[in-house]
This record gives structure tokens, sequence and C-alpha cells, in this order.
């Protein structure tokens, strides 16, 4: 009976497990113990990610779409086979093209969207909830102006909601218009009871300048309507009018939730994607990006091409230039070397014209755009600390005061201040944070050069204005936010851009194609617009300009 | 009629004719009578093959080792008709994809359950479980076989059985030992025409044909064979260390890629030792494989030790298995492969092996030499597993029985990268690339870094059961079990590692300069339960007529919801059970009514079951747990930030559930001289699960849960001859047709398809979609004519279709598999192959192949005069006529490598959606038994040798020129059918073994 004893011991041991592993205790196990569990995820903790992951997108693949389309890259053909052969020939502007645009900012709009919904007890959240709203309006109106109709009430659900419907583009704007205005009035209402938004990685809680950014982008969705009619004209006039007095952002605008050169992730993206890594390693960028030489010969003062398009440049160098880009040996129009911006034309490859086999030399991005006038800046290590320690521009200072300076210039009516103070204070500024000297005889030069220039400087009839306003915007935006350019040009049709040599349609698209996620998984909403749709303009056009 | 058959079944079952007990059990399966045999089914239930009412099949020791493959579940490939087997990745541990009667579900598990000696195993121990002390494999292929396995029997089971002791009660030895030396073939083939070079490149600015010659190029748009540079000794590759340059002819060079993989060996060597008898026996197993891989340096060390013992202490008998594995691999980065396929065809690869990769072939990849000396992975895995079976007999009608294993295993991976700065500045070459450096050239500086993984997990499994066997009356027997079941699996795994090592070629945490945060590195917990009741009953009448269901009721961990709302109230704890069930029955007319039995038919039996289970496997590990994850970078500092995670389940989510019904007829004519087995199935899964890519404007980017029903259906046929059969020679035939099909009926309101994966080389990816076969591929087609010409727009560019068009299942249509052996006297020779038709792949090695001008496509014309769409037609006016157009409207061979080397080419998916057709002679063995007169005298018992061969000759389809093996996917999952190019090509092997017993 030894054997019995055995055999009962252990049934009674695995009985009395199984017992115990049939109560629910035993399966209460499916607690995800590697991560944070959602419901503990608050407004303060969600907000600089959300920024900063957004940003991301602005100085990744938003950065080289717009700097191509606005020719002002152009790849270094010299080394590498047929480097952005896409985006020069357009040949595909498909539902692949630039899906990075729409698929890297619209989950970050949901997350601000998911903080403007948080419960909101005794405005404990007004801050955070008036952050929300204005960043929501700031990157909502890229993926408007960029895709025209969007999904946008039926959209940010979550799983209620996975197909969401698309409406209307400018009914988008005038929500996003609303969304700033409530913000303000949380910011104006200071209810004692809200928490400071310590994680603010932008304006570290200063509310004052959250208020003046939301007014300066609803200044930018109302000056982007300034082509529009009837019923939409009436409205954006009378919008404008709240402006009238209203303060607007005047500082560069950084993201910065403490940028260190500790690793890759933890790198300003800016300078970690296009020159160098935590390691201070170039990256491939970097060798890739080159200037286009549509830009060296209007920052060289004409002296590349001596073209007859490029005439309000001549001999006027741009005292930006060599912040922007690197000095080489160039070649002028008469085959004279000079030390200056070489670049390579759009699209053509080593033989043809715009690539000279005798001359390889190429200007790469340069130190302005990621040390600004920081010194000492001799070492990549040190232009990776100062690009880091001065973080990635959301909005910069010059773009808000070339807007301004627009909106003077169209609605004087509206606004009081002169156009033509703003219109300065842009190039100055925007030489300031690249770091050229504003305080020499070239600068002297440069500003009173052009204010004898048509398109370039501030004279001349309204359209001059207008064009120079959008030709000091291309080179103040370029390396910054060059895609707003891009937008900015489809709307005015400034500054002259040369097509790429092997471009395939005649002008740029007007938009761009809804990205393939959207036909796989919303293909009931989604409108079906074929790649010729894009470069033409027709109902599929942002509403903004489609005349 | 269907009453009067339902009485006639219920009279049948009642009647009470005196016979013998149809259920005598036996242990082995070398009986005499093939149709006498017991096999061992769901839980270890062991049943003679005539009770077994859902289709199996059994493969024993001799099939499984005829030909050495060290991996038992690919040795299964072709012999085995409805089970498709398919290598999806080569390596030095290659990875296998098992599935039994084609797909079910479309996001879960479809392969096989693998039972070993009675509890749950997994795929990895049963692929290195040393073949020969695997004494059966019972393939159980109908549902209602496995339903007994609740959910984890749903894509049917593998039922391993190990050896045991002999019934002598002499010590036995047994040694098997084999070698065998194996190399790739099928490497792509490769145009012979051109050389490096590009069109408009400045190192040498002289034009041949309208291309430059560059001897650093990666691509063959360089001068042609036939021109004056054609056969002259030319320098190659970028200069070497102390600025000298390497010289090649200038003309094709065959195997200048395949010069770069070595002949890879195999050594295996066991040893096994058994003693004992029916009442008590000892078994240990000591096995050795050492696998030198085709890629130098790329070894396998496995050390196996399997110790078995059993005794039977009157009413109680205990067995117990201890088997202790012990795995080391080094591997490098597959992805070099890749780099090797952009090898001009003017290079011999071979020259390069000691060059830096500033000193490579081209400038523009990292020399694969290189790679394979400094970027390593190292895995020393050791499973520890320890089984027990368990049974005390009350009386003969009552037993209770305990199976149980606990597996613990542990693994340790530390791979490194070594630095390389790139930043060497070229000078004295008298060349224009003096004063240039290879970052020029758009190289990224490779960034040292250091990675350990230290994981440890932990499974148990205990079946506890009671039995009872009654005779109800003479006839009629009855057996039922009743037991429980508990699962319960924990992992751990920690990581760190970073990059950038200060001391070269030390490899520590220590050593590395900037670690990884942790968020950014695996550093997690698992841990995954369930429990289960389960009830089986078997009755048989006579010895003809049987009867079994199952049932289970089952609940796990991965369906416990504890909810708590995003205002952080606690709502209460929910975990539904599920019942799965099955019914089966089969009869055997040849034995209820003797009259039919005669010379011809000699055996008939039919089968038909239905059984209703479910599948949770598709429902992820926490998935149902809604939580946060860190942006990039974070935590900064004191900085942190979560962003809720994008991919989210139904809290509601269910199990998908497969209905199945299967029905079968196997026949024996002229005394079993030929067989037939004949089976049909239909599988519906009835809320499949799937993850749904979802419109990013919802904020969310997948979303899972129960949204479709689908059906897998198809038949099986086996037949089988022994033409010849005498004392001394014996010829037996085997041949298999199977064939299977998923359908998608239904997905999600407003989603007609399911994006599985998506390339980012091309616009081609691998999706579910509604009315079509499941996986199929899609992506975009090039627009045709009606006669089927292809479309070119005014710069002769070929058009494309917008949206993703269905491009090729999967899947094949049908599988034939055949398998023969000759035997005279002592020697056998035996054959495996099968031909799979109807699928498809999409290889990336084409499309770099073809944008590196190597591939044959961009050869068949003259590049100095452009290229002209064959057969391709431009719209005018309305009509299709014959275009005349060159690519890009350029007719010079620049035209030719733009179009070649950009989006115009590569981004059309349907260019790179290759047939995957083929025929594979799978092994073919030859083997002799020394006869015992000459082993008489000796102590030797048995001495064997043999020579084989695996995969000895592969047919592709006429469009696969060689681009990859049809069975290569980047995934063992779902989503196969993509080839990338980070994937070795096939190996074929010859070797010989020796096997003796003493």
């Amino acid at each position: 009976m030894k054997n019995n004893k055995f055999l009962i011991t252990i049934l009674a041991a695995a009985l009395s497990f199984t017992a115990t592993s049939c109560s629910n205790d035993y399966l209460d196990v499916n607690d995800n113990p590697n991560a944070v569990q959602a419901e503990q995820i608050t407004p303060e903790l969600m907000l600089p990610g959300a920024i900063s992951q957004a940003y991301r997108t602005q100085a990744g693949t938003m950065m080289q779409f717009g700097n191509l389309m606005m020719n002002s890259w152009a790849g270094n053909s010299y080394t590498i086979a047929g480097p952005y052969s896409r985006e020069f020939s357009l040949s595909s502007v498909d539902n692949t093209f630039y899906r990075g645009i729409w698929e890297g900012l619209y989950p970050r709009v949901a997350n601000f969207d998911q903080m403007e919904k948080f419960t909101n007890n005794n405005h404990e959240q007004d801050y955070y909830i008036a952050i929300a709203k204005i960043m929501k309006a700031y990157y909502m109106q890229y993926i408007v102006d960029l895709y025209g109709d969007a999904p946008y009430n039926e959209a940010f659900m979550g799983q209620q909601n996975t197909t969401p419907k698309y409406d209307n583009d400018a009914d988008i704007y005038k929500i996003l218009i609303s969304k700033l205005e409530e913000a303000n009035a949380l910011i104006d209402a200071a209810d004692d009871n809200a928490l400071e938004p310590v994680s603010d990685i932008v304006f570290h809680g200063d509310m004052d300048k959250w208020k003046a950014l939301s007014n300066t982008i609803k200044l930018k969705l109302l000056v982007r309507m300034s082509k529009v009619t009837g019923d939409l004209a009436t409205y954006r006039n009378t919008k404008l009018q709240t402006l009238a007095t209203a303060t607007f952002i005047d500082e560069e605008v950084v993201v910065n939730p403490g940028y260190s050169a500790s690793s890759d992730d933890q790198m300003n993206p800016y300078i970690l994607n296009w020159a160098r890594n935590a390691s201070g390693q170039q990256v491939s960028n970097y060798s890739v990006v080159v200037v286009s030489e549509h830009m060296a010969n209007a920052l060289e003062g004409n002296v590349i091409l001596n073209s007859a398009n490029y005439t309000k440049f001549t001999g006027l160098k741009d005292p930006r230039r060599t912040r922007l880009f690197t000095n080489v040996t160039s070649v002028d129009s008469n085959g004279n070397p000079f030390t200056g911006l070489k670049g390579v034309r759009q699209g053509n490859v080593p033989g043809q014209p715009g690539v000279p086999v005798d001359n390889v030399n190429t200007s790469k991005l340069g130190v302005g755009n990621f040390a600004g006038g920081n010194t000492p800046a001799s070492t990549w290590t040190q232009i990776i600390d100062h690009n880091n320690g001065r973080g990635g521009v959301l909005f910069s200072k010059s773009e808000s005061n070339l807007l301004q300076a627009e909106a003077a210039l169209r609605w004087p009516a509206i606004f009081s201040f002169s156009p033509a103070t703003k219109f300065n204070v842009a190039i100055i500024a925007n030489a300031t944070w690249l770091g050229a000297n504003t305080t020499n005889a070239a600068w002297t030069t440069y500003i009173t050069g052009i204010a004898a220039r048509p398109g370039l400087g501030w004279t001349g009839t309204d359209i001059q204005k207008i064009e120079a306003i959008m030709t000091q915007k291309w080179i103040a935006l370029t390396n910054i936010n060059p895609t707003e350019m891009f937008i900015e040009y489809n709307r005015t049709g400034y500054p002259f851009t040369p097509m790429a040599t092997t471009a395939q349609f005649p002008n740029k698209p007007y938009r761009l194609m809804y990205p393939n996620s959207e036909y796989a998984a919303n293909s009931a909403n989604v409108p079906n617009i074929s790649s010729a749709d894009v470069f033409v303009k027709n109902q599929y056009t942002p509403f903004w300009n489609q005349n | 009629m269907n009453k009067i058959t339902t009485s006639i079944l219920a009279v049948v079952l009642t009647s009470s004719i005196a016979m013998v007990n149809a259920q005598t059990q036996s242990d082995s399966l070398r009986t005499q009578d093939i149709r006498e045999v017991v096999v061992t089914g769901a839980l270890g239930l062991k049943k003679r093959q005539d009770a077994v009412t859902s289709t199996n099949q059994v493969v024993n020791n001799a099939e499984i080792t005829q030909a050495n493959n060290p991996n038992a579940v690919q040795s299964l490939t072709g012999k085995v008709s409805g089970l498709q087997i398919n290598t999806t990745n080569n390596s030095v541990n290659s990875s296998t994809r098992v599935v039994l009667r084609g797909p079910r579900s479309i996001s879960g598990n479809n392969q096989a359950l693998v039972v070993i000696d009675g509890v749950i195993s997994t795929l990895d121990i049963l692929q290195n479980i040393p073949p020969e002390i695997i004494d059966n494999m019972n393939i159980i292929k109908g549902m209602q076989g496995a339903a007994l396995y609740g959910e984890r029997g749903s894509n049917g089971v593998i039922v391993v059985t190990t050896k045991r002791g002999t019934k002598s009660e002499k010590l036995q030895f047994n040694l098997t030992s084999s070698i065998d030396f194996s190399t790739v073939f099928k490497m792509p083939l490769r145009q012979k025409l051109y050389g490096q070079g590009y069109p408009g490149d400045t190192f040498d600015t002289t034009d041949y044909g309208g291309a430059n010659w560059t001897p650093y190029e990666n691509t063959n748009w360089g001068p042609a064979y036939s021109s004056v540079l054609g056969g002259q000794s030319l320098i190659v590759g970028m200069p070497q260390a102390d600025n000298s340059w390497l010289r090649e002819t200038f003309s094709y060079k065959k195997d200048g890629m395949s010069n770069f993989f070595k002949t890879g060996v195999l050594i295996q060597n066991g040893l096994s030792v058994t003693a004992g008898g029916s009442d008590s026996y000892v078994f240990l197993s000591v096995n050795r494989a050492e696998n030198d891989f085709v890629v130098d340096k790329d070894n396998l060390k496995r050390n196996n030790f399997i110790l078995k013992a059993g005794k039977q202490l009157g009413k109680f008998r205990i067995d117990g298995n201890v088997n202790y594995l012990d795995r080391r691999t080094s591997t490098t980065d597959s992805n070099l492969y890749g780099q090797l396929l952009q090898t001009p065809t003017n290079v011999d690869v071979r020259q390069f092996r000691n060059s830096l990769p500033d000193a490579s072939y081209s400038i523009y990849t990292v020399n694969p030499y290189w790679t394979i000396d400094n970027d390593r992975a190292n895995t020393k895995d050791r499973i520890f597993t320890g089984l027990i079976n368990m049974e005390y007999k009350l009386n003969d009608h009552i037993s209770f029985t305990y199976a149980g294993t606990a597996v613990s295993g542990s693994s340790i991976q530390e791979s490194h990268l070594n630095a390389f700065a790139f930043d060497r500045i070229y000078d004295g070459t008298d060349t224009p690339i003096d004063g240039t450096s290879p970052v020029d050239y758009g190289l990224d500086p490779i960034v040292s870094n250091y990675y350990k993984t230290v994981s440890s997990n932990f499974r148990y499994y205990g079946d506890i059961m009671a039995n009872f066997d009654y005779n109800l009356t003479d006839d009629l027997n009855f057996r039922f079990n009743v037991g429980h079941n508990i699962q319960d699996a924990s992992t751990s795994t920690t990581q760190v590692g970073g990059q950038n090592l200060k001391i070269p070629g030390w490899y520590h945490i220590n050593n590395v300069l900037q670690p990884d945060l942790f968020s950014r590195l695996d550093n997690s917990n698992t841990r995954q339960r369930s429990f289960a009741w389960f009830a089986n009953i078997d009755l048989g009448y006579k010895d003809f007529l049987y009867f079994n269901s199952t049932f289970r009721y089952e609940k796990s961990s991965l369906t416990s919801v504890n909810p708590v709302t995003i205002q952080g109230v606690q709502l209460p704890f929910s975990n539904k059970g599920y019942p799965y069930y099955s019914f089966g029955a089969s009869f055997i007319p040849t034995k209820a009514f003797e009259s039919i039995k005669g010379n011809v038919l000699n055996y008939a039996k039919v089968s038909l079951n239905y059984s209703r289970v479910g599948n949770s496997s598709t429902i992820g590990l926490y998935g149902l747990d809604r939580v946060g994850a860190f942006p990039t970078g974070y935590p900064f500092g004191s900085l942190s930030s979560y962003l809720p995670t994008t991919t989210i389940f139904a809290q509601d989510i269910e199990p998908e559930f497969y209905l199945s019904k299967e029905a079968s007829l196997q026949l024996g004519f002229f005394k079993d001289r030929i067989t037939f087995d004949g089976s049909i199935f239909r599988n519906d899964n009835k809320n499949f699960i799937t993850t749904i890519s979802t419109s990013s404007a919802s904020g969310i980017t997948n979303f899972q849960d129960n949204i479709g029903n689908s059906r897998n259906k198809g038949y099986e046929l086996d037949l089988g001859m022994t033409p010849f059969k005498t004392k001394d020679f014996e010829w037996k035939i085997r041949g298999s047709y199977s064939t299977y099909d998923t359908e998608i009926l239904s997905l999600a309101d407003g989603a007609d398809e399911v994006a599985l994966y998506n390339s980012t080389t091309t616009n081609v990816g691998i999706f579910a979609v509604k009315g079509e076969s499941f996986p199929v591929i899609k992506g975009t087609r090039y627009q045709r004519d009606p006669n089927g010409n292809i479309i070119v727009n005014a710069n002769g560019n070929p058009l494309s279709t917008s949206n993703f068009e269905v491009l090729g299942k999967v899947n094949p249509d049908y599988i034939l598999g055949f398998s023969t052996s000759f035997k005279f006297k002592g020697i056998t020779l035996s054959a495996t192959a099968d031909y799979r038709t109807g699928n498809s792949f999409v290889s990336l090695a084409k499309e770099s192949l073809g944008s590196t001008g190597a591939s044959e496509k961009t050869a068949e014309f003259d590049r100095s005069k452009g290229y002209i769409i064959p057969n391709s037609v431009q719209l005018v006016n309305g009509q299709y006529i014959a275009n005349t157009t060159p690519v890009g409207n350029d007719d010079t061979y620049f035209g030719v490598m733009n179009y070649f080397t950009t989006a115009a080419y590569s981004s059309i998916g349907e260019e790179f959606v290759v047939d995957g057709t083929a025929l594979k002679v799978r092994e073919i063995a030859l083997s002799y038994d020394l006869p015992k007169s000459i082993l008489k005298s000796t102590f030797v018992n048995s001495l064997s040798i043999g020579v084989y061969a695996r995969n000895p000759f592969f047919i592709y389809a006429k469009d696969n020129r060689n681009f990859n093996d049809p069975e290569t996917a980047n995934t063992t999952g779902n989503a196969g059918g993509i080839a990338v190019t980070g994937q070795y090509p096939s190996m074929r092997t010859f070797g010989f073994n020796f096997n003796a017993t003493f």
C-alpha cells in the first residue's frame, strides 16, 4: 500500500492545484507589467511626447519635401546615383509619395485631441487643454493645406470609429479657428485651480506666449484664405478683425524636451536627420543633400547663371548664404572660380548642364543651420551641443513677422502696424537665427541693396511687395520649415521656382495624394483621386487655392 | 431515409453479439499488419488505427532518418499529404513554417501543435531533438483528432513519440554517425554583357557606348564587355590600404558572387543505450551535431542528452524523461546577402576577402567579408525539460493518470558590431578619387554596438485524468476519460547594450559609451495561464464501428479583462470560458460484412467527424490591456512622457471558432499491395480575428477584433503501391495529391481587405481580401490594353494602376508528393520529391538585380539605343498603337539606366511577383545493411552505411531566374510570400552515414 500513499499525496497535491486554478485569481495575470497603464497617462505626461514626436515629422519628412519642392536642395548626383529622382520627375506622386506627413501628423493631432477631451475637474487641466487646442490647430492646418478634405469631426475616436468620414476643408479651417479662440478664452480665464503646465517643452508654462502663438496661427489660417471669395471672404474679414489689436509671437518658437548627444534618440532630430549622429559621425543625408543650382545662384547674386530670371538678385550677395550652405570653390557664369556656393541643377547628372564634370564641388548644409551664432562651433561635437541646446524650430520669428507684413499689406484697414517694419524685422530675425553678422558692411550693403529692388525688398507695387515677402520667406524658411513655404508658393505663385530638368509636369503638385493606408483602411470614405488630379486645380485642390 | 438510417445505427449500437474486445492495446508500431497498429493520439490516448475517427498519418523512424536531416520537421517534407513545410529562411539554424491543410486564421497562429510524449511542446524543441531517437510521429490532420487540446489543437497536432526500451533485458548500444557537405545552388542568374560603371560618371569620362566605366560602382550600368574595355585588365573596387588597386579582367565572372559561399559541413554523432524489459527500462541518448554553415564562421553546436526510464510497480506505473538541450549558434547578419547581390558581374568577390569596407569592390556596399568578421550574434540556449507520466490502475476498469511537464529554458544572446568610420581620405592614386573620402559617396559611418539579452522561460503543463474502460455488453466497449488541464507559462527578458564601444574588440556593457535607454530595449516579463476541464468518450461496437466524442471547457488569461476607465474607476474583472467539442465515427465494412472482404478489396474504412474548436492565440498577450509607450527619446532627464499605444484590441474579443467537418475513406486492395486514402474537409472560421490597419485619422493605426468569416476546404488523396514484393526485393511507391483553399468570406463593414504586410521597397503587400484566396499578394500592376500589352505614356514609361490589385496567391493550388523505396536484400534506395504550383512570391532580389543592371532583363536589348518596353502600346486618339518611344523618351544608355534605377521600374509591384512553381527532389538515400551472417561472429548486432542527398535537384518556374527559393519568406507567420534580399539561397547537401547497434 506504500504506492497508494504516494499516489494519494500526488493526487491531493494535483487536485488542490486544480481547485485554486479554477478561480479567477489564477487567470488575473493579464495586466501588462511592462508598460504604463493607459489610465495613468495624464495630459502632463502626454504633452511633451506629442509635441516632440510631431516635430520629428516636421524636421524629417517635411523638411525634405519642402526643400526639394522649393528647389532649394538638390541631390549630390556626383556621388549618388539618381538622388531624389522621384521628387524631381514627379512621375509618381502617388499614394506612397510623402505619405509619412499624413501618417506622422494625424496620430499626434489625435494625442492633442485626447488631451483636449481629458476629464477636467475644477478646471485643473485648463492650461493643458488650451495648449492642446493650439497645437492641434497648428498641425491640422498642414493636413488640410496638403490634402484638402480630411477627416476631422469623426476623427480621433480610436476604436469607436476606425473609418472616419471626410469633412470639407473649409469647415475644418473654421473649426481650427474656433479651437484657437477657445484656447485663448481658457488662458484668459486663468482659473485658480488650473495646474501649471510643468511639462510644456515650448514656452515652459508661459501662457501669454501660448496666446500670442495662438493668435499667430489664427492669422496664418486667415492669410492662407487670401484668395477666397463670397461667404468665406466675409468670414475671413470678420475673423481678421478680431486680431486687429492682438499680440503675435515675436520670438523663435522652439521645441526642446532636453535634447542631448547621449543617444541618437535623444538628439535634436533636426541635426540627427541632416548632419551628424550622437557619436558625431556624418549621416548619409549630409552628403546627399546639396544646395540647388537655383538657390545657389539666387543667394550668390546671379553670378552663377547670369540669367534674366534672377535679375532682382544680380550683384547682391545674400549674407545668409554661407550660414545656410557651405562655401566651396564655385565657378561663375564666365568660368571664373570664386569662393561661394556651388549647387547641382535639380534632375541633372554629371556632364549635363549645371553639373559640370570639371568642378565636382558641392555646398552642403552650413553650420549656421545647426549652431546659429553660437560659438565656438569649429568641431561637430560643439555644433551638435549647440543644436541640441537651442532645440528645433516649431515656428520662426521670421515667419511670424512676414505673415504680419502680408496681413498689414493686404488689409491695412484692419492692421495698423507698418508692414515694412515687420518685413525688415523678419529678415534680421532669420539672419540672427542662422548666425549671420547683422552689423557688418556686407549686411548693410544687402539691406540697402534690396530696398531698391522690387520683388526682393520693400519697394514697388503691392504685388511686388507680395513677391518680396514670398522671396524673403523662401530664404527664411529654407532649412527651417520649407513645407510651409511650398504651401505659400502654391498660394501666391512666388517666388520664381524652376522645375527640375526631369520634371514630367509643368508645375508642382497642388496637393498630395491621400496615403495608401487610407485607401486600404478607409476606402469607403477617402476621395478617389488620381495622380494626375494633383497637378491641376480642381475640386480636390485645397479650398483656398481653387481659383 | 434519414430516420431509417438512424434507427439502424441505433440497433447496431445496442445489439449484443459476442466478439472479442476490439481495443486491445499494443505498444509497438512494428506489428506486421499495418491495420493493427496502435497509434498515440491526443493526450497520449492510444487507439487502434481502426478506432481513429479523423485523418492521421504515422511516419516512422526509418522514413524520418532516411536522409539524415538534422531537423526532424524538415524531414517530413513531401511525406505527409496535407502537411506543408516551408523552409522560410536558410541559416545555420533554419526556420520552418509547418501548416496542416492550409491557414485558417488570418492573424493568429496556423502552425501545427507539437506534442512530445503526451505533453505539449514546441516546434523549436522538436527541431532540435535528434531525429534518431524519435520512434514515430503521428500527424493528426483531422481537426477532430486534435479537439481535445482545445485552443491549442486548432491547427492539427504532430504527436511525437520518442523511443523507449526494448523488450530484451540486454544492454543495447546504438551508434549513429553522419557527415554531409552543403553548397549553395540556384544563385540568381545574371546578365553577361555589361560591367561596372554608370553613364555620366566622372571617374573616367571616356564614353563607351553611352556609359562610363567606374571601378567602384555597385551597378552594371557601365560599358559592354564587347566594347574596347572588354577583356582588358582593369583596376577594380577602391584602392587597398596601401593605395594599390586590385585588377580584374573586364569580363563576366560566372561564379563571381557564389564564390563567397564555402562548403558547409554538418557532422552528427549519437550514441544511445537501452536496457530493460516491459516493466522497467532505461534509455540514454547522447547526441552532438556540429553544423558549419556555407557562410564562413556561422556555426551551430548542439548537444542533446535524453534520459528516459520507466518502472511498473504493481498497479502503479511511472515513466520519466529528462532532456537537456544545449545549443550554441554564431551567426553574422544575413543582410550581407543583400550586399553580395550588388557584386558587379565583372567582379570576383573573393578577391576582396581581405579588403576593408573602404577598399571593397564597390564604395556603395559594405564588404560582406567585413560583415562576417565584424557583425556577429552569438546565442547560447539551454533547455531543460522534465516530463513525467504516471498511471495508477485501481482495477481493470478504472485508472488514474497524470502527465506533466516542466520546461525551463534560458537563452543568452550577445551581439556586436564593430565600428568603421569611413574617414579615410584617398590619396596618391592619381585618379579623380584623390582627396575624397568614403563618406562623400553617401556612406553612413558604421557605429559600433553591443547588446546582450538574457532571457529565461518556464512552462508548466499538466493533465490529470481519470479513465474508465467498461464492456457495457459483450460487443460494446465504453471508454471514458475525464480530466483537468493546467498551463502556466512565464518569461523574463533583460537586455542591455548600446552604441559606441570605447575599446575596440571588448564586448561588454562596461565598454559602451552610449548605452541605450532601457525603454528602447527589451526588458519584459510575461505570464500566460489557462485551465480546462475535458472529457473523452470512445464507444466501440465489435471491431468495426467506433464512435468518439470530446468536450473541453477552457478559460485563458488572454481574455481576462481588468478594466479601469480613463477616470481611474475600477470595473469588474471578467473572463469568459469557452466550450469546444467534437464527434466522430468510423466504420470498417470489411470487418462488419465478411462477404465484402476478398482478394481484391481486403480493407475498407470510412470515417466522419465534426468539431468546434477555438483559437485564442490570435489575441496577443496583454493585448486587451490598454497601455502607453514612451515617445522617442523619453525620458529626457526627469521629463517623462507616455503616449497611448496605437494598436488596440476590442475589449469583448472572443477566440475565433473553427467549425470543422471531415470525411475520409481508406481502402486496401490485394492484401494492401495497393492502398488508397482519401479525405475531404471543410473548416469554417467564424469571427476570425485580425488586425485591421485603420485610418491614421482615427488616432490609432491598428485595431484588432473578430471581424469576418473565412472558409478553408480541400481534400487529400494518397495512393500507395507495392509493385514488387519478394523475400529479397521490395519496391514501394507512394504518391499524394493535396489541395486546399482558404477563402475570405466576409470582413468588417467598410473593409474589403486587410493588409498583413506592406513592402517598403515596392508597391506590393500581403493581404486578406474578401472573396479571394488567403493570403494574396496585392500590388500595383502595369496598365495593359485589352491584348495584355503594357501601356506606356508619351515618355515611354509604363503606366501603373494607382490602386493595388491581386497579383497572385501565396499558397499553392495543390501539392504533389512522391516517395519511393527499393529494397534489395540489405540495400535500400529511397527518394522523396514534391511539386507545388499555383503559388507566387515577391522577390526583392529581383528588384535589387534590376536596379543594379545585373538582371538578365536589363541586357536583352542594346542599352546604347534606349529601352523600348517590349510589346508596349501608347494610347493615341483613343487607339492603342505600338509604342516606339524608349523609356523616359530618352534613346540613350542614360535613359535605360535612369528607368531601371528609379521608381519608374521599382514602384510597379507586378514586376517583382514571381511564379512559385517548383519541383523539388527533397531526399535521395541509399543505404546498405550488412547481412547478419557477416556480423554473427562479432559483437555488432547490425550495421548499416549509407549515402544520401538532400535537395539534390530543384526545378523552378521559367520566370523564376533563381531569384529566390519560392519557400523563402521573411516571416514564419501568415504574411509569407515575400522574400527579402537578406535571405540566403537554397543549399544542396550530400553526405554519408553509419549506423551500428551492438
